[in-house]
Formats: C-alpha cells, sequence, structure tokens
C-alpha cells in the first residue's frame, strides 16, 4: 500500500489503478459499476488532506504514470500535457524553448498539473500573470461513467461551446477525472530578481504595497509577512516586523526601472531595511516561501483568507490582536495584489481541550467582520467533524454547485463526502 | 392563436406591464420589428419585448415566464454576430438597455460594478480620469453592453496581451431560471466551490440572466506605441507574425489586413498605406517605456528578415490614430468592393497562419468570390470576409457554404469554430466538426444543472439543423455607428 493514498487515516478499500493514459482511464472508471464505491483521484497527493473527512473509499485513482507532455507547440505559447506530469518535470521542458507554465503551485516536484488544478492551488506568480485558470485553454475531462470529452483546444482564443473546464478548476476531482490540458505559456522573463524591503509597522507595510500598486511596476509576484512567518521562513531580515518580498522581471531596461521606482519610494521609510537578490538567490527564496504549507505538528493549522486588497488591512489588524489576546503566534502572510491572506497556527493545543474550536470560531468572526471568506488547507481530522471547513458560500450557488453534482456524478462517485456540494455524505 | 391562448397572450401582456410599468413593454408589431434582427443572419419574432430596471423585476418575468413555458433571450445592443438574441422560438425578449448604471468604482481595490447595458466603452470613459480603464475591447465597444460580452466572452484587438472576457470578471449577481436571485463570485479574485462565474461566462444567454457585473479595472499603461509595418506578400507578414510569437512577445495588439482591405481601407480613408502592400501588420506595445522600448526594437528586427516595404511609428495619440485608421475603416470601405460581406470568424493555431490563409485564397480563386482577410493575427483570429451580392441568385447559398469550408480548414488545422463572435444560431450546426456527441451532450446537461427547462435562450448554440436567413450584418454594423470595425 502506498503512503500518499493514505487519506485521513483511511486506505482504499480495494487498492489503488494507474492507468496509463485516457483510454485505460475511461475504462478504469466504466469498470466500477457497483452502486456506492468511492473513487478517490490521486495526483501527487499533497493536497489530499484538503477536505471534510471522508467515512471511507475504495479506489485510489492513481494519475502518476500519465505524465506526459503530449505536445509543446513553442513557436505558438501553447503546449498539451496528461494531467499526471508534474509540475517540476513539466517546467524543465517548457524552460528549454525559454518559456514557463505562470503556475507555481507549492511541491512542484510531487504535484501534478491535475491535482493542482483540481485544487485550485494557489500560488505567487499571480501579481500580473492572473489566475492559473486563465491559462487553461483546453481540457479532456473523463466523466464518472468513463465517457471522455473535451472543450476548448489548443488555440489562445476560443468561444466555441461551453467553458467547461471551468468546472474542473478548484473542483476537487468531483465532476470527472482531468485527463488532458491544453495551456497558454509565457515566454521567461529575460532577467528576474526580488528586492525585499523591512518595516517596522503593519501600516507601512501596507502603505507601500498600495504605493506598488498604483505605480508602473508590474510585478511577477508580491507578498508581505510578519515576524513570525520570517522567522519559520529563516529569511535573512534583521529587525524587521514585516517583511516585503517583489518579485519583477523583464528584459534590462525595464527591469532596472522597475527597480528604481521601488528604490525610490523605500527612501520614504526611514528604519527600512533592503535588500535585492539576484535571479538564483530570488528563485531559491520564492521556494522557500512557496513550499512553506504551514507547521508539521498534527495540531497545527494552516488557513487562507479570500479578501480584497483593502480589506486585508483590517483583518491582518484584527488577527493580530487576537493572537496577541490570546498570547499565541500566528505566522502571516499576505499576497495585496490578490486579496488574499494566509495564516499558519503552529499548535493550540494547550490545557483547555475546547480551545482549538474557539479559536476558530473568532477567526471565522473576524473573516466576517471583514467581509472575507476562510478555507481551510490544513486542520487536524478530528477538528474536522461537525466543521465546515470550506467555509461560506451563498445558498443560491450552493444550490446550483448541488445540482452539478447530482447532474455529472449522481453515486457521488468521486471523492464523495469531501466536498463543499456533499455535506449530507461526510 | 386560438381564442383561449390569444386571452391568455393578453393575460400575460398586462401582468408584464404590472411589473415593469406600461411603457416598458412592446407588443406592437412595428415595435417589435426593431428586435428581429441582430448582427447575424438569422431573424425571428419575440412575442412581447420587455425593458426591466431591476434585477427583482427579471426575476418575477422569469417566474412568469416559467409558469407559461415561455422562452426569454436577454438582448443587449443587438450587435452579436452570431444570432444570440435572436428570439427564434417566439417568447420574451428582455432587452437590458435601461440597466445602464455604473455602481461603483473602487479605485483602490480596482473593480467597478455595473449593471449589464452598460456600453463597454462608456466605462472606460467614466474611469479614465482615475488612470484605469476596463481591458477587453470589441470593436464593437461603442455600442455593445457589458452584459453581451459576458454571454459571448467577448475579446478585442487588445486582448492579445490582456486576455478575453472571462479574465476579467470577478463576480456577477445573476437572475437564475426559476426566479432566484443570487452572486456567483463577487469582488474577490479568488474564490471557493465550482467557477459559476466562469461557466456562466460565454454561455450565450443559456444559464441566467445576469444583472450586475464586477469587473476588474487596469492601469492606464505609461508609455503606447504603435507600428505599421507593410510587406509585399501576405506570407511575409504571417512569417513576421509567427517570428514575433516565437520569439516570446506578446504586444497589446497584432493585426494583420491583406491587399483587399489595404485597397478598401486605402479608398475610403487614405490611411496612407504603401502601394503594392500585399499585406499590413499593425502592432501595438504598452506599458512601461523601457519595456516598449526593448520590445519595439526586437520586433523591428524580427521584421525586417521578411523585407518590409516599410515600417512606420507613432507615439503620440494623433499619428497612433492615424496608423489605426485604415484597420477601423475597413470593414465600412468593403462596401465599395461589394454590396454584401459575409464576416467569418474562426481562430486556428498562430504558425498555421500562412497555410491557412493560402486555403482561403484558393477557395476564393476556385469560387470566384473575393475573400478580404482581416485577422487579429497575434492570437490566430481570423475575420475573412466573403464579398458578394445578395441579390444574386444562389448567392446567399454560396458564400455561406464557403463559410462553412473556411471553418472546416480552421478545426483541421487545430484551431476552432470562433474566436470571439459565439456560435449561437449562426454555427450551431457546424459544432459536430469540433465535438463529440459525448462533448455535446455533456455540455448541455449544464442546462439540466442550472434548472432552466430549456426556457433561456432555447434553441441556440447546439445543432438543430435549422436552416438559414438574409445577410444583416449591415443593420448591426449600423448600430455601432459610423466609423464601426471588427
Ligand atoms: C506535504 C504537502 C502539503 C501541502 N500543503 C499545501 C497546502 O496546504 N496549501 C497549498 O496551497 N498547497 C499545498 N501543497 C502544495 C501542493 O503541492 C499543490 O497544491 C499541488 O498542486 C496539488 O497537486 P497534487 O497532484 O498533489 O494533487 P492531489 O493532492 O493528489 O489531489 C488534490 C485534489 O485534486 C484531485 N485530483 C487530483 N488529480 C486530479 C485529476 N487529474 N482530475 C481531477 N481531480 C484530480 C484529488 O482527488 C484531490 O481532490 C502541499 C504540498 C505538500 C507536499
Ligand atoms: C462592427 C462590429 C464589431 C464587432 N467586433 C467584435 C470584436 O472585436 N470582438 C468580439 O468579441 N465581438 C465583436 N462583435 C460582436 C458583438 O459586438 C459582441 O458579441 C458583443 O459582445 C455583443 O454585445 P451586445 O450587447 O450587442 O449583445 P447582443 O447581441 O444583444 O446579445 C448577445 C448575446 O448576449 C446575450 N445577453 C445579452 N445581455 C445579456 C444579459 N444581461 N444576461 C445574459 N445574456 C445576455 C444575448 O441573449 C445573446 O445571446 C462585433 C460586432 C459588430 C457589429
Amino acid at each position: 500500500m502506498e503512503k500518499k493514498h493514505l487519506i485521513d487515516g483511511i486506505q482504499p478499500s480495494q487498492g489503488p489503478i494507474y492507468p496509463e493514459d485516457t483510454i485505460e482511464l475511461s475504462s478504469a472508471l466504466s469498470d466500477i459499476t457497483e452502486p456506492g464505491k468511492v473513487v478517490v483521484p490521486v495526483g501527487g497527493a499533497t493536497r489530499l488532506q484538503i477536505g471534510a473527512k471522508m467515512p471511507h473509499y475504495d479506489y485510489a485513482l492513481d494519475l502518476s504514470n500519465m505524465n506526459h507532455l503530449v505536445a509543446h507547440n513553442s513557436a505558438d505559447l501553447t503546449c498539451i500535457v496528461q494531467s499526471g506530469i508534474t509540475l517540476h518535470s513539466l517546467q524543465n521542458q517548457l524552460r528549454e524553448q525559454e518559456q514557463f507554465l505562470a503556475v507555481d503551485a507549492a511541491f512542484p516536484e510531487e504535484a501534478t498539473i491535475g491535482g493542482t488544478l483540481a485544487s485550485n492551488a494557489p500560488g505567487y506568480l499571480r501579481w500580473q500573470l492572473a489566475h492559473m485558470r486563465d491559462m487553461v485553454i483546453g481540457m479532456q475531462v473523463v466523466l464518472p461513467s468513463g465517457t471522455v470529452t473535451k472543450s476548448g483546444g489548443p488555440v489562445v482564443k476560443n468561444v466555441a461551446g461551453y467553458d467547461m473546464a471551468r468546472l474542473h478548476i478548484g473542483g476537487y476531482g468531483t465532476l470527472g477525472v482531468i485527463s488532458e490540458i491544453s495551456f497558454k505559456l509565457t515566454p521567461l522573463p529575460p532577467r528576474q530578481g526580488s528586492l525585499l524591503v523591512g518595516f517596522q509597522s503593519e501600516n507601512e507595510l501596507h502603505n507601500f504595497s498600495e504605493k506598488v500598486f498604483d505605480s508602473y511596476v508590474m510585478p511577477l509576484a508580491l507578498t508581505g509577512m510578519n515576524e513570525h512567518l520570517i522567522k519559520t521562513l529563516q529569511i535573512d531580515a534583521p529587525r524587521c516586523r514585516y517583511l516585503m518580498v517583489i518579485r519583477i522581471g523583464g528584459r534590462q531596461m525595464a527591469f532596472d526601472r522597475q527597480l528604481n521606482i521601488m528604490n525610490k519610494m523605500v527612501e520614504q521609510y526611514q528604519d527600512s531595511h533592503t535588500d535585492f537578490l539576484e535571479q538564483n538567490a530570488s528563485d531559491r527564496l520564492w521556494e522557500k516561501i512557496r513550499d512553506f504549507k504551514g507547521y508539521g505538528s498534527i495540531s497545527s493549522i494552516t488557513g487562507r483568507v479570500f479578501s480584497t486588497p483593502t480589506r486585508l488591512r483590517g483583518l491582518l489588524r484584527d488577527m493580530a490582536n487576537y493572537f496577541e489576546e490570546i498570547g499565541s503566534t500566528l505566522a502571516v502572510s499576505i499576497q495585496p495584489g490578490f486579496g488574499t491572506m494566509e495564516f499558519y497556527i503552529e499548535s493550540l493545543l494547550e490545557e483547555d481541550k475546547t480551545r482549538p474550536t474557539q479559536v476558530i470560531e473568532q477567526i471565522h468572526n473576524i473573516a466576517r467582520q471583514n467581509q472575507s471568506h476562510i478555507n481551510y488547507e490544513k486542520l487536524q481530522p478530528d477538528l474536522k467533524i461537525g466543521f465546515n471547513m470550506w467555509g461560506q458560500i451563498n445558498e443560491g450557488s450552493l444550490g446550483i454547485m448541488r445540482s452539478l453534482r447530482d447532474t455529472y456524478d449522481p453515486d457521488k462517485k468521486l471523492n464523495r463526502g469531501r466536498y463543499l456540494t456533499d455535506k449530507e455524505d461526510s | 392563436m386560438s381564442q383561449s391562448q390569444s386571452l391568455k397572450m393578453k393575460d400575460l401582456i398586462s401582468e408584464l406591464k404590472r411589473i415593469v410599468g406600461d411603457d416598458y413593454v412592446l407588443d406592437d408589431q412595428a415595435d417589435l420589428l426593431v428586435y428581429e434582427y441582430d448582427g447575424s443572419i438569422d431573424r425571428g419574432n419575440p412575442v412581447v419585448v420587455v425593458l426591466p430596471n431591476t434585477a427583482k423585476e427579471i426575476s418575477q418575468v422569469l417566474k412568469l415566464a416559467r409558469l407559461n413555458s415561455l422562452p426569454v433571450v436577454a438582448r443587449g445592443a443587438g450587435t452579436g454576430l452570431s444570432g444570440g438574441a435572436i428570439a427564434e422560438h417566439g417568447g420574451i425578449v428582455l432587452s437590458m438597455t435601461r440597466m445602464n448604471q455604473i455602481l461603483e468604482v473602487n479605485r483602490s481595490d480596482r473593480y467597478a460594478i455595473v449593471e449589464p447595458g452598460v456600453v463597454n466603452l462608456d466605462l472606460s470613459t467614466h474611469v479614465a480620469s482615475e488612470g484605469l480603464y476596463y481591458a477587453p475591447d470589441p470593436s464593437s465597444q461603442r455600442a455593445c453592453t457589458i452584459g453581451g460580452n459576458i454571454a459571448e466572452n467577448s475579446g478585442g484587438p487588445h486582448c492579445l496581451a490582456y486576455g478575453v472576457t472571462t479574465n476579467h470578471v470577478l463576480g456577477m449577481e445573476v437572475v437564475l431560471a426559476d426566479g432566484s436571485i443570487t452572486w456567483f463570485g463577487d469582488n474577490e479574485r479568488d474564490g471557493i466551490g465550482y467557477d459559476l462565474r466562469g461557466i456562466t461566462i460565454g454561455s450565450e444567454g443559456t444559464l441566467a440572466i445576469v444583472t450586475k457585473i464586477s469587473v476588474r479595472l487596469l492601469r492606464l499603461p505609461e508609455h503606447v506605441k504603435t507600428m505599421l509595418m507593410s510587406f509585399e506578400t501576405i506570407e511575409d507578414a504571417s512569417a513576421a507574425v509567427t517570428g514575433i510569437i516565437g520569439a516570446g512577445m506578446v504586444p497589446a495588439a497584432l493585426e494583420m489586413m491583406d491587399h483587399f482591405c489595404i485597397k478598401a481601407a486605402e479608398e475610403a480613408v487614405g490611411a496612407g498605406y504603401p502601394e503594392g502592400a500585399g499585406a499590413v501588420l499593425l502592432v501595438e506595445l504598452d506599458g512601461l517605456l523601457e519595456s516598449v522600448e526593448e520590445e519595439s526594437e526586437e520586433i523591428e528586427a524580427i521584421c525586417r528578415e521578411f523585407s518590409p516595404l516599410e515600417i512606420r511609428v507613432a507615439t503620440d495619440s494623433l499619428e497612433r490614430e492615424k496608423l489605426w485608421s485604415g484597420r477601423k475603416g475597413v470593414l465600412g470601405a468593403l462596401g465599395r468592393l461589394a454590396p454584401n460581406y459575409y464576416l467569418v470568424d474562426g481562430t486556428i493555431p498562430r504558425t498555421k497562419l500562412v497555410d491557412v490563409l493560402k486555403k482561403i485564397n484558393e477557395i476564393s480563386e476556385r469560387s470566384g468570390y473575393p475573400i478580404a482577410n482581416l485577422l487579429h493575427a497575434g492570437d490566430g483570429n481570423l475575420h475573412p470576409s466573403i464579398l458578394f451580392d445578395e441579390r444574386k441568385p444562389g448567392d446567399v447559398e454560396n458564400i455561406l457554404a464557403i463559410g462553412a469550408e473556411i471553418l472546416r480548414i480552421c478545426v483541421d488545422s487545430g484551431g476552432v469554430l470562433s474566436g470571439e463572435h459565439g456560435i449561437g444560431l449562426e454555427k450551431q450546426d457546424q459544432m459536430p466538426l469540433m465535438f463529440s456527441e459525448e462533448d455535446m451532450a455533456t455540455m448541455s446537461l449544464l442546462k439540466l444543472a442550472f434548472e432552466t427547462e430549456d426556457l433561456l435562450n432555447p434553441g441556440k448554440v447546439f445543432p438543430t439543423g435549422a436552416g438559414c436567413g438574409d445577410i444583416s450584418q449591415a443593420r448591426a454594423i449600423a448600430r455601432v455607428g459610423p466609423g464601426a470595425y471588427i
């Protein structure tokens, strides 16, 4: 039994299946006809911990053998891949032609493209390059019945038929199994690097990021973090309470100009600390930031808050105040360009057993007060029970989501009980 | 219509008047005529046109329609080129033109909330003083509505670098077929659950009626530079396009016109294109001053490999407008070459430009119908325009067959049936060229999931085997007004 097929402590009762291609994937699904059997598509198994706790499951549909780059049309800046290819393997092959896929989810050596899309994995390369879903131009999906379907195609502009791929991005493999994807690609910027700017106050951090947002600088990525995260990541930024990391890229002159604009901005802050990292060091720092997905202990918690750039101010302040009040530490990163925040709690297991639930409730209150939504990336399995991992969603949308689930997977063969549509099954 | 049905219709109309007010229900034949057409070849008569002002009113109209099993077709400005707004099966046309308010502009979070009847260009004009703009810019932007753009997932000349409508919509308020009102997504850039926002965009009004839209606004660029390059042959120009994209450059716009278009534009607006040019490329770069300069140098170098007849550069807005004038004037100018034209919309991989244009040329020679090629070349989106005379017997049938043949070539070369104008009624019967029965069945299951009872814009997108009507693209172009271009 492979360890990666263990989800919240449960193993597949009938074992794993390893299809080599779409045809085998299709017949694997159509062969499972017994009602009530549960299939979990597995990519790199890096995000299987997300979702409600599953009562049981029967098959791990492991896509790791569907790992080919089917076509790379470099002159057209497009490619077609099988869903089980890892991000790392794909990026390596694209780099040969000085191109890349503007997706930078964590642990690229294990994470597959299929899993990354299905779980709508967050990344940092999104300030300028938008959302991962914007890179998808076509998709082949195998329905729970085994039927193979496609939408879109390997061209960059297309409005023929419904844009079905959208349903599967962030669908956590509940409407079908992604088998092949067409992407549009991005040329690698000739020059890249990162500016680190440290601040003493939250206010300075926000002001600075607003200034960047308002300037002509077009960062590839931008993230801010608090002292605990700086320490945890062991970033060399002495005496900084907050740190902003800005990744820029471009041709030489454009690169220098962006750096100049930001260096001028920094001059206005006393006590600020700046550092510049050339490409290699910058890449390594971003890998470190990207691959930190929370603390190792069983009781650690990782959550994401969806908000707007300006609401991040209130959110960060209220979260910091609350954690100070309860005497716990909180590591936080914010993506002001995108309006998201990630928080990492190392441990809450103290004398009082009810405490973690209280803390989570209070975090929810803070999010609600700041008109934001929370989604847990990591929560200990026993806390998942009786708890909505997925945060709030309006009733109208939820109704349609349930209806989609009932239409495309009426027997809930795929990932039963784990998604926000399946409350009664979990 | 039988006595009881017509009575029922009378009741229905008075009920509709109660919902939206007497002035906003049209059932007079003369009034309805205006709503018979959009920019496509099709036509259809609605029974009644309703002009609602709020989502609540739309909700009531949809409930009433459902009770009476009446189709409902939303309509923006009627500039659509694939028959999307045609009430083919009668029923109610919901004209969204009164819902034209820009409700909120949030400069710090860079979004605006608008009603669906807001005209595309009006939004950019409105936010320009804040240094912002709304990126998707269909050539019809002076007339088309954001609601129509959502339904068609419209693009525009500047979508090459910035993406099409779906890349710029954060969320929207919709009225579902049962009359319930809800939001798909909101002002946040990310969300939880299936992407209902994404699946509704481009669904051609068949899943929900959009009543509010939250769109992303971008910062106006620091610098813009436009270049016009003329080449001896269309092959050279196509090779230059492939060279530019292959070198990893994605300009803001990369447009191409062939010798027919050049000739027409020259005669109409005197854009000053060099004589004897087989094709021109219009390249626009924007962004940071330095990046524009660095990229324009590289682009020039690439183009020089294909022996351009001339390269002209514009950096101020007046000069830029001059370079664009030929491109923007083409459509109006085609009228000088023939009484009618039929504009086809398909996309191909950019590396196939030379191949496909050659095949289109062969069709033109074989059939005797001139075909003017207008292209959003940077993203492989072709608009071959077949010149003909509607009054000549057989011409309409012939050019429709040619249009279909061109689309088959696009699909065979790895491309698709529509780059930006949608499927609607125009191309529904060609869907099997691209999609299997299973693909289409899977797509149409969405209507089931949205519980539309197939009353929202029925009979569109998927094949029915229906025929064709007359050519009325010209009518839609007139709706965009003087200087309309595609
Ligand atoms: C230990 C560890 C922890 C991590 N924690 C986080 C985290 O907390 N937050 C974060 O943002 N990133 C996290 N990552 C990053 C992670 O690398 C990516 O998000 C990754 O892209 C997910 O891909 P996967 O192949 O591992 O997917 P999997 O984890 O295998 O699958 C994720 C989901 O997608 C479904 N799925 C997989 N393949 C398909 C397919 N082809 N078609 C349909 N559905 C499919 C699965 O059923 C499942 O619901 C973590 C990585 C590691 C190694
Ligand atoms: C001269 C000219 C140039 C053009 N250039 C371009 C171009 O560059 N790029 C491009 O993509 N298109 C272009 N078009 C096509 C057309 O303008 C677009 O498809 C546009 O988005 C249609 O908008 P509209 O408001 O006219 O919609 P309509 O034609 O009225 O309707 C189009 C579709 O939208 C649906 N709809 C309208 N409002 C709503 C709503 N609120 N909720 C749900 N469904 C709704 C309708 O039911 C219909 O299916 C051009 C057309 C012309 C005539």
